[in-house]
C-alpha cells in the first residue's frame, strides 16, 4: 500500500470562492465594534449571565476586531479551524443548558447569540463580513429586549442606533469607493453632518411609528418564562409568609392594631387587620407583562370577625403540587375550586423587583402556572402558596381562565347557590352590624337580583365615602364595618371592600374579599406593568351561580367590574407619549419648580401639574390605592 | 432588484421582530422594530432628495488617444442649502465610464471628483450622461439622477508605427532600380520626344513645338514627365456596421497610420469610409487626418456587386491610376464577413491592379507592404 502511495502528493483544495477585497477602512470597523459591543452589553446587562461571561465577550470581542484587522489579507486557515471548533462547542454547550431550562429557552440562545458573535468577530476580513457581524448586533440587541424589564434598555437601543447608523454609512462609503476604484477619501464629517442628523430624525421618525405601531400584548407561547428551576424539600406548610410581618403567637386581633410598614401591604398575610393600614411606597415591587389589565390577585379571606378578615382554610384544606419541571397545572389539585361560567385566557409573567412574601399572584382563576421550583400549594380558593419567600429577581408565569362573563347573564343568575359552597362565604359576627344589615337592606330594596343588590351597594360605596389613607387608627372599640360606614365615613380600600362584602353577606349573597395588586402604571416601552407597593389593593369577589366568582371594586377611582373585559386596543401611541410626558414632567421638577412657583404664586404646586401632558396623564390615569 | 436586496432584508427582520413582539409582549422589540422602520422609512426619503439641487459639470482634455488613459474630472454643484453627502457620480464619456464619490458637497459649494479614464474610445464627443447616485444616509436605498455634462473631447485613433509605404507599381514591375530615373506621371520634367498618338494634349511642349515648326514643320514636341518618386495615397476603410466593432477600431487605426506615414513621406493623401463618412478633406494635415478618424462612423458597405473602391482617385491633375489605394477592411481584422470574403477582396485588388492601379490589401495576413510598429 506504501508503495502505491508513494510519490502521490496529496493536496488539500479548498472550494475557490469569489474573494472579497479586504476592508481597510479603520473607522467602519470602529463603528461595527461599537454597535456589536453596544449590543453583547445590552444582552450582559439583563442579568442573566454571570461575570466571566460578561467580561469575557466584550472584552474578546475587542481582541477579535484587532486580529481581523491585522489579518485580513491572510488566508486565516487556522483560524478559521479554531472558530469551527469554538461555534460547535458554543452550540454543544447551548443544547446542555437547553435540556435543563426547556422552558425557558431565551437565556441559553441569548448566550449562544453572544459566543457566535465573538467566534465570528475573529474572521472579518472584508465589509460583507462586518455587515454580518452587523446585523448580529442587532440580532443580540432583540435579544436583549426580550430579556430586559428596565426602562433604561432604551440607553442601548439609542447607542446602537447610533453606532448601527454609523457603520450603515461607512458601509456605504466603502462600497462606494470599492465600486469608483477611488482610494480613501476622507469621511470626515460625516459623523457630525450626516450620522448625528440622521440618527436624531430615525429617533423622532421612530417614535412616532412607535405611537402608531399596533402593539398586542398577547402571549402565544406554550412555555412562559420562569427563573431558574430549583428543587425544594417537600414539606412546607403553604401558610401566608411576609419578610415583613411576624406572625403573632396567639389571636393576631388582641390587643391594638400592629404596625404597618410601608414596604410590604399588611394583606399579604394570613389575616387582615381592618382596624389601620398606613401609606405604601413607591418602590417596585413587581414588573408584570399581561395581555389584559387584570388585579392580581394573592390572598383571598372569607372569615369576617368583626376586626378583619382570616383565611378558613387551614394547612390541611391546602393541595400540594409537585413537578420535575417548572410547569404546573391547578386542575391536578382537588380540592381548588373550579373555574365556572365563560372566561376567557389571560398570560401574565411577573418579575419580582423585591423580597416578597410567599403569594404567587396570578389573575384569578389560575389553571397553568410556571414556576420555578419542584413544588407549590394552592390552597381552595385558586390563591398558589410559594415554598419560600419569592426573592427578587425570580421570574415565574400564570395562565388563568378570567371569567368572561356580562352584567346581563349574572343577573339571571339566580340564588340557587350549590350546597358545595361553603357556609364561610356568607357568615358574620352576629352582633355589632345591626345598622350595617340595615343599610344594605335599604340599598337593595326592589333589587330583583344579586347583582343588581351588589351594584347598588358598590355604588352607594364610590359615591357616598371618601377615599382617605390618612385617617387615624380606629379609635372606637366596635365592628370595622360599622366604624367606617357610620363614623369615619371615609378610608382605604379594604375598608370600602369589607363593608360591600359584609353588606352582600348580610343579604344571603356569598362574598369574600381578595388581596392582590393593581396592574400597575404600563410602560409602553418596556411592555411591563410597573407594580409598585402603593398599588397593593382589596377587593370583593362575589359569586353568581352558574358562573362563579365575579371581581366587584366599591373603591372610589377604580373600576367597579374588574372582571370584565376592557378593550385597551393595539395603538399603545397615546399612552407611550403621555408615559413621556409624565416622565419629562417629573424630570422637569427641579427646574420647573422656582418658575412655577413665580407664575402660580403658590410655592406648594408640582410643577408636573402645570406641564400639560403630566396634568393631562393623571387626569386619564385616575387615583391610585396609597 | 439586487440594490433592494438589502433594504429587503432589514424589512424582513423588523418584520420578524415585530411578530416575535406581538407573541411575546416585550416592549422593547416594538421600539427596535419602529426603529427599523423609521431607518427604512428615513432612508427612502433621504435618498431622493440627496440627489436633488445637483448639477454637474465635466472637464476633460481637449485631445486623446484611444487606449490612452484620459484624466478627466467631474465638479458637484450643490445648489441646495443643505449639505449633500455620498454623492456617486459614474461618468458615461469617451465610450468608457468613470467616476468617483463625493462624501460632502457643502450647501451652495461645489466638489471636484477627479477620475481616470483608463481606455477611452476613439470618437469625438461632445457630452456624456453623468449619473448621480445617493445612497445617503445610511446605504439602503439609492436615489438616482441622469445629468448631461457637456465637454469637447476628440479622442484620436490609436496609431502605429508603420516600417514603409507600399513600393510604387513601377517598382514592382522591378524595370529600373533608381525610382527617380524612371518615365512616369509625377511632376518632375523627365525630357522631351516627338508627339505620339494618343499623347494628352496638356503634355504637349507648346513652344519647343514652335521652335520645331520652323525646322521640322508638322512635328509636335511632348513632355515626358518623370516617375514620381512618392506617390500619393489612397486609403479607402470598410467599416461594415456588422463586423465586431473592435475590427473597426484596428481598421480606422491601421488606416490612420498610413494616412500619418504617407504625410511624413510628404506624400499627398486621399482617405474614404464609405457613404455614411465625409471623405477626408484636400490638404488635410496631421491633425487633420487625426480628426477625421476620431469621427469615422460605421458605415454600410456599397451594394454587392459595385465596385468597393471609396476613394477610386486622387483629385488635382493626375491621370486615373496615379498613387497607390490601400483598402483597409476590417473583415481583414474579423475574418470573412457576410459582404465580402477574403478571397472577394483579394480578387478586388485585383481588378484594381488590372486597371493600372497599384492597389494592396492591408490585413493582419498581409506581411507586405506594411510592417506595423
Amino acid at each position: 500500500m506504501s508503495s502505491l502511495l508513494r510519490g502521490v502528493k496529496l493536496r488539500l483544495r479548498l472550494p475557490a470562492g469569489k474573494k472579497r477585497p479586504p476592508e481597510d477602512s479603520v473607522a467602519l470597523r470602529l463603528w461595527v465594534l461599537a454597535a456589536v459591543l453596544v449590543g453583547e452589553v445590552a444582552v450582559l446587562s439583563t442579568g442573566h449571565f454571570g461575570l466571566p461571561t460578561a467580561v469575557l465577550v466584550p472584552l474578546l470581542t475587542v481582541v477579535a476586531f484587532v486580529v481581523s484587522f491585522y489579518r485580513r489579507r491572510e488566508k486565516n486557515y487556522l483560524i478559521k479551524a479554531l472558530l469551527a471548533v469554538g461555534a460547535l462547542a458554543a452550540l454543544a454547550v447551548f443544547f446542555r443548558e437547553l435540556l435543563t431550562s426547556i422552558y425557558d429557552t431565551r437565556v441559553p440562545l441569548a448566550r449562544l447569540f453572544l459566543w457566535v458573535q465573538v467566534i465570528h468577530a475573529f474572521d472579518l476580513p472584508a465589509r460583507k463580513d462586518l455587515s454580518y457581524s452587523l446585523v448580529s448586533g442587532l440580532v443580540l440587541l432583540a435579544v436583549g429586549a426580550v430579556l430586559s424589564t428596565s426602562l433604561l434598555y432604551g440607553g442601548f437601543v439609542l447607542i446602537f442606533l447610533l453606532c448601527a447608523l454609523g457603520a450603515l454609512s461607512h458601509l456605504k462609503l466603502s462600497e462606494a469607493r470599492e465600486r469608483s476604484g477611488g482610494g480613501l477619501q476622507s469621511s470626515r464629517g460625516l459623523a457630525r453632518g450626516l450620522v448625528l442628523p440622521g440618527f436624531l430624525a430615525v429617533v423622532a421618525v421612530g417614535f412616532l411609528l412607535f405611537f402608531l405601531l399596533p402593539q398586542r400584548q398577547s402571549m402565544n407561547l406554550t412555555m412562559l418564562p420562569t427563573s431558574a428551576f430549583q428543587e425544594i424539600a417537600a414539606g412546607f406548610s403553604g401558610e401566608v409568609r411576609n419578610p415583613d410581618y411576624d406572625l403573632p403567637s396567639g389571636d393576631p386581633f388582641d390587643g391594638p392594631p400592629r404596625a404597618i410598614t410601608q414596604d410590604s401591604y399588611h394583606g399579604f398575610n394570613p389575616y387582615m387587620d381592618l382596624r389601620s393600614r398606613g401609606r405604601l411606597s413607591d418602590e417596585v415591587v413587581m414588573k408584570v407583562r399581561s395581555e389584559e389589565t387584570t388585579p392580581y390577585r394573592g390572598v383571598v379571606f372569607d372569615e369576617y370577625n368583626g376586626k378583619g378578615w382570616e383565611t378558613s382554610a387551614g394547612e390541611e384544606d391546602l393541595d400540594t403540587l409537585t413537578s420535575d419541571g417548572p410547569r404546573y397545572d391547578t386542575l391536578a389539585a382537588p380540592n381548588v375550586e373550579p373555574a365556572e361560567g365563560p372566561s376567557r385566557e389571560v398570560s401574565q409573567v411577573f418579575h419580582v423587583e423585591r423580597d416578597a412574601s410567599s403569594v404567587i399572584f396570578g389573575a384569578y382563576h389560575p389553571e397553568t402556572v410556571f414556576f420555578p421550583a419542584s413544588g407549590m400549594k394552592v390552597d381552595p380558593y385558586g390563591s398558589l402558596r410559594a415554598p419560600y419567600e419569592v426573592p427578587a429577581g425570580s421570574t415565574y408565569s400564570v395562565v388563568s381562565s378570567v371569567p368572561n362573563t356580562n352584567p346581563e347573564q349574572l343577573r339571571t343568575a339566580g340564588t340557587d347557590y350549590p350546597d358545595t359552597l361553603p357556609e364561610e362565604y356568607i357568615d358574620l359576627p352576629e352582633e355589632g352590624l345591626s345598622r350595617t344589615r340595615e343599610l344594605a337592606g335599604e340599598l337593595t330594596e326592589g333589587a330583583s337580583n344579586p347583582y343588581d343588590a351588589v351594584s347598588r351597594i358598590n355604588e352607594h360605596l364610590k359615591e357616598g365615602y371618601a377615599y382617605d389613607l390618612s385617617i387615624a387608627v380606629q379609635q372606637r372599640e366596635m365592628d370595622a364595618v360599622e366604624y367606617f360606614l357610620f363614623e369615619e365615613r371615609r378610608g382605604y380600600c379594604e375598608q370600602f371592600s369589607s363593608a360591600l362584602a359584609v353588606m352582600a353577606r348580610s343579604l344571603g349573597i356569598p362574598a369574600r374579599i381578595a388581596t392582590g395588586y393593581n396592574p400597575g402604571e404600563y410602560n409602553p416601552f418596556t411592555g411591563f406593568h410597573e407594580v409598585r407597593a402603593q398599588d397593593a389593593h382589596a377587593w370583593v369577589e362575589v359569586y353568581f351561580p352558574g358562573y362563579g366568582w365575579s371581581a366587584f371594586d366599591p373603591t372610589p377611582g377604580f373600576d367597579s367590574t374588574p372582571w370584565q373585559y376592557q378593550e385597551t386596543g393595539n395603538l399603545r401611541g397615546s399612552a407611550a407619549f403621555l408615559f413621556l410626558a409624565e416622565r419629562t414632567g417629573e424630570a422637569l421638577t427641579p427646574a420647573l419648580g422656582p418658575a412655577g412657583s413665580l407664575v402660580r404664586g403658590s410655592p406648594g404646586s408640582s410643577p408636573p401639574a402645570y406641564w400639560p401632558p403630566g396634568a393631562f396623564w393623571r387626569a386619564a390615569a385616575g387615583s391610585s390605592c396609597t | 432588484m439586487r440594490r433592494l436586496l438589502k433594504p429587503g432584508l432589514l424589512c424582513a427582520l423588523g418584520g420578524v421582530l415585530y411578530l416575535i413582539a406581538t407573541n411575546t409582549g416585550a416592549g422593547w422589540l416594538y421600539v427596535v422594530s419602529a426603529g427599523i422602520g423609521a431607518v427604512l422609512l428615513l432612508s427612502a426619503i433621504a435618498t431622493l432628495w440627496s440627489v436633488s439641487s445637483i448639477e454637474v459639470s465635466r472637464k476633460a482634455p481637449a485631445r486623446g488617444v484611444a487606449g490612452e488613459p484620459l484624466p478627466c474630472s467631474l465638479t458637484v454643484h450643490n445648489r441646495g442649502r443643505l449639505h449633500r453627502y455620498l454623492l456617486e457620480l459614474r461618468d458615461s464619456f469617451g465610450g468608457e465610464s468613470g467616476g468617483g464619490v463625493a462624501v460632502r458637497v457643502a450647501g451652495g459649494e461645489a466638489a471636484e471628483v477627479r477620475y481616470m479614464l483608463e481606455s477611452p474610445r476613439r470618437g469625438v464627443y461632445r457630452d456624456g450622461e453623468v449619473r448621480v447616485e445617493s445612497a445617503a444616509p445610511f446605504g439602503l436605498f439609492y436615489g438616482r439622477r441622469r445629468i448631461r455634462a457637456s465637454s469637447g473631447t476628440t479622442v484620436y485613433p490609436r496609431t502605429f508605427e508603420v516600417a514603409r509605404l507600399p513600393d510604387s507599381g513601377a517598382g514592382a514591375r522591378g524595370d529600373h532600380s533608381d525610382a527617380s530615373s524612371r518615365r512616369g506621371s509625377g511632376g518632375e520634367l523627365w525630357g522631351v520626344r516627338d508627339y505620339r498618338p494618343g499623347d494628352p494634349a496638356r503634355l504637349v511642349a507648346w513652344r519647343r513645338s514652335a521652335r520645331s515648326l520652323s525646322g521640322h514643320p508638322g512635328r509636335l514636341a511632348v513632355v515626358e514627365l518623370a516617375e514620381e518618386t512618392r506617390p500619393p495615397l489612397s486609403v479607402a476603410l470598410d467599416l461594415d456596421p456588422r463586423a465586431p466593432a473592435a475590427a473597426r477600431e484596428v481598421a480606422v487605426s491601421a488606416g490612420a497610420s498610413l494616412l500619418l506615414r504617407a504625410l511624413a513621406d510628404g506624400r499627398e493623401v486621399g482617405a474614404g469610409a464609405g457613404p455614411e463618412n465625409a471623405p477626408l478633406p484636400d490638404g488635410a494635415d496631421r491633425e487633420g487626418v487625426l480628426s477625421w478618424c476620431a469621427g469615422l462612423q460605421a458605415s454600410g458597405p456599397p451594394a454587392p456587386g459595385s465596385s468597393v473602391e471609396v476613394v477610386p482617385t486622387l483629385r488635382g491633375l493626375r491621370p486615373p491610376g496615379a498613387g497607390t489605394v490601400v483598402l483597409v477592411s476590417c473583415y481583414e481584422f474579423a475574418g470573412p464577413g457576410p459582404w465580402m470574403t477574403a478571397q472577394e477582396e483579394r480578387e478586388h485588388v485585383a481588378r484594381l491592379r488590372a486597371d493600372g492601379r497599384r492597389a494592396v490589401l492591408l490585413g493582419p495576413d498581409v506581411a507586405e507592404p506594411l510592417e506595423l510598429g
